[in-house]
């Protein structure tokens, strides 16, 4: 395009450009040739310059490429480094605002897309850990990672009873062990491990009975330990319940390996083949001894592992269920034994 | 469970979480909620450990446990299992 047709396409008045001294362009032979204007993409004043101001013009002429040179520069060089605690914070942000969405869903199919998209963010809780393992947003980030896994997984389980849809089980299968492995290098003596331990006792991937069992043997904090002590008792108790499921309904079966992978269930059998029942009794009489320290839900360690004791000797399969004596939905009283002579499902629900 | 109606059987409902226990009754009206249940209570809800919903004690007649599902196990593993118990009452309960 030419300067005329620049400005007129431009709406700009045009130059006469025959009214100018023919622009006269020396080539690499050294030799002088007349160069039609047109093949210039600049105007008049260019033709009147001296040699200093022919410089600034051609300096000025590349005005817009510095330009663009700075704007590239800006936004390509680092801002100032945000530290391990804004990452996180932004991280956080992002991660809660996709998980606001969820309460939001009114269909499965909306909860089924959100709970897809929440499920890549355990890795990026890990890989913010990894990036700082001195900081201690790491620890807190791995706690985060263990929270979306569960939370993914529970949604997925759940999906199971209330509909057809399959959740997707998105997460990185070797995340688990990931995690695993940098909780017990990098922070198995750090006391703030309580939040990772409460968060790992409702995990469904095995690997986190290891960060379960380290904790209870050789943290130095003594509420650590115990809720750790406590926490793998649990954890060994729902896996076996899961495995009791999976064995029941061969439909499960199928949905446990695609979430979990082939081999979950095998290792399940291998966990209960190993005496997991009788550990998870060893660790609860263990955790009676912590009188003193408080559970998350407010009464003591002690107390939680007399009821889980009672679970296991009291609450099985062949054992006459305990009475139960409260008030109905109308508030008129009734037992649990007014039902004797009848088959009875007693149904632990909740609306919540 | 529908099917086990007018046959030895009972489905009673201890509800471990509502939003409101005062207007429980409302509630489950509303969600047509039909079976009896244990309003909320921590003390015995603690005593049987506190247990994940959904999750399913199934007595027989005498009142003894014979099937624990904490988890949902699946309707059919359900059925049979409750039908199963049933047909034995029934038979005991049978005039020669």
């Amino acid at each position: 395009m030419d300067c005329g047709a620049a400005r007129r396409f431009a709406g700009l008045p045009t130059q006469n450009h025959a009214l100018e001294t023919p622009w006269r362009a020396t080539g690499s032979s050294g030799s002088t040739e007349s160069i039609p204007r047109e093949s210039f993409s600049c105007c008049a004043t260019k033709r009147r310059a001296t040699p200093q101001s022919k410089t600034l013009s051609r300096v000025a002429s590349l005005r817009p490429v510095f330009l663009a040179l700075a704007i590239l520069l800006i936004s390509v060089s680092p801002s100032p480094a945000a530290t391990p605690s804004e990452d996180h914070k932004a991280l956080l942000k992002e991660y809660n605002a996709v998980t606001a969405g969820i309460r939001a869903a009114d269909t499965d199919l909306k909860r089924k897309e959100i709970v897809g998209r929440l499920a890549p963010y355990a890795g990026r809780f890990v890989d913010l850990a990894k990036a700082h393992p001195n900081d201690p947003v790491a620890l807190t980030a791995l706690k985060q990672a263990i929270q979306v896994m569960g939370n993914t997984d529970s949604a997925a389980t759940r999906a199971w009873e209330t509909n057809a849809e399959h959740f997707p089980g998105e997460t990185n299968p070797e995340l688990a062990g990931e995690i695993t492995d940098l909780v017990a290098r990098n922070h198995l003596s750090d006391k703030e491990l309580l939040g990772v331990v409460d968060r790992a006792r409702y995990g469904y991937r095995l690997e986190f009975e290891k960060i379960l069992a380290s904790t209870a043997e050789s943290s130095p904090h003594r509420e650590v330990k115990a809720l750790a002590t406590l926490w793998h008792a649990a954890f060994l108790n729902d896996r076996l319940q899961a495995l009791r499921l999976a064995d029941e309904g061969p439909d499960l079966t199928a949905r446990y390996e695609a979430l979990f992978g082939r081999d979950y269930l095998p290792r399940l059998r291998a966990l209960k083949a190993n005496g997991a029942e009788q550990r998870m009794e060893k660790l609860l009489e263990e955790a009676t001894q912590y009188t003193d320290v408080k559970s998350p839900f407010g009464d003591t360690i002690a107390q939680r592992a007399d009821h889980a004791l009672f679970e296991l000797r009291r609450l099985s399969p062949g054992k006459p269920a305990p009475e139960i004596a409260g008030a109905d939905q109308n508030d008129v009283p009734f037992m649990l034994s007014d039902y004797r002579g009848k088959v009875t499902l007693l149904y632990f629900w909740s609306d919540l | 469970m529908n099917k086990f109606q007018g046959k030895p059987f009972a489905l009673i409902g201890f509800c471990a979480f509502t939003a409101n226990p005062d207007r429980l009754a409302e509630t489950m009206r509303r969600e047509k909620l039909n079976w009896r249940t244990f309003k909320p209570a921590r003390e015995t809800f603690e005593q049987w450990n506190s247990p994940a919903t959904p999750g399913y004690y199934l007595l027989d007649a005498q009142g003894v446990i014979r099937r624990k599902w904490i988890g949902f196990p699946g309707a059919k593993t359900m059925d049979e299992a409750v039908e199963s118990l049933v047909r034995g009452v029934k038979s005991a309960t049978k005039p020669d």
